[in-house]
């Protein structure tokens, strides 16, 4: 057993108790404008700061497949066209193909 | 998978591999703590690093909680599972079996991925995982799918879509900004308190 490995997992476990944990079991009484803000406004802004960082960091890595290929996943899900599992593959694909057609000095 | 492969690489035991999946359960933090623990860091400067990155979750774990059930060990248990993923999937009106549904069957495929992952790692020569292919794509693909069709949901069917969605595209180029000055890990609170004032002087 390595020591700083459990010292990780200690880490991780207390974080989670935390920041997942203890925020469910804190009740504050909240103004109504405030609650608006927390139940309408802060998952709508969660998810538009997941989706830039989900594509920050893929196309810090892979610009121009990463850009195309996010873009796709993000106007058929707007769309509403194909589920979950066909845009993983979708997506997917995609990028592995535009980098294997730039690693072939095709663009 | 991934991470049980990197994992064993770095001398990880299948034990350990499966307590930090267990008890952690965080994607990207757990990526960050393994090139910490090989550096031989200490519990408290890794704690500043996890509970830093994963600061995303204080107002997820606030907004989600109405949904979780009373029982405080249920409550304590379903918490501790709340991911990205199961934030994205869920809806305010799930609850109670809904939640485990979804909660549990993210984090037993983790973690038994996890595990999947170290097995593998065990066995498949070095040479095969080339360093430059990108293996957590389709994670990327799959939260972006799940964060889209949320905001799909909240923001398209507003009374004031075009204003709505204006400060939407605004608050993404500011997140953007965010990230060059304060970089991925710590810009998170700071991008999400000033998405939500945005949103909040149009969102009626």
């Amino acid at each position: 057993m390595s020591e700083p490995v459990w010292a990780a997992i200690a880490a991780l476990f207390t974080t989670s108790g935390l920041v997942r944990i203890l925020p469910t079991f804190i009740s504050p009484r909240i103004a109504p404008r405030t609650r608006r803000y927390l139940e309408r406004l802060l998952p709508a802004a969660v998810f538009i700061n997941f989706a830039v960082y989900i594509a920050y960091s893929e196309v810090v890595r892979e610009p121009i497949p990463a850009l195309l290929s996010l873009a796709v996943v993000g106007a058929v899900a707007c769309l509403n066209r194909l589920g979950l599992i066909g845009t993983a593959v979708l997506g997917t694909t995609l990028y592995f193909v535009l980098i294997d057609g730039i690693g072939r000095g095709g663009w | 998978m991934l991470f049980g492969v990197l994992a064993v690489r770095a001398d990880w035991s299948l034990l350990e591999v499966v307590a930090i999946s267990l008890l952690g359960f965080s994607g990207s933090v757990q990526f960050a703590v393994l090139p910490l623990a090989e550096s031989g860091a200490g519990f408290f400067t890794m704690l500043l690093v996890t509970a830093s990155i994963n600061s995303r979750y204080l107002p997820i774990a606030y907004t989600s909680a109405a949904r979780l059930p009373s029982a405080a060990g249920e409550r304590a248990c379903l918490a501790h599972m709340l991911g990205d993923e199961a934030y994205a999937t869920e809806h305010e009106r799930d609850s109670g079996a809904g939640l485990w549904g979804i909660r549990l069957s993210i984090f037993a495929a983790w973690v038994l991925a996890g595990l999947v992952g170290a097995l593998l790692g065990r066995v498949i020569p070095t040479n095969w995982l080339g360093a430059d292919v990108n293996l957590g794509y389709p994670a990327s693909v799959v939260l972006m799918y799940l964060s889209a069709a949320q905001l799909r949901a909240r923001l398209w069917h507003n009374e004031r879509r075009s204003a709505v969605l204006a400060a939407a595209v605004l608050s993404a180029g500011l997140a953007l900004l965010l990230i060059q000055w304060f970089g991925p890990v710590y810009f998170w609170i700071p991008s999400i308190l000033l998405t939500t004032v945005i949103l909040g002087r149009v969102w009626p």
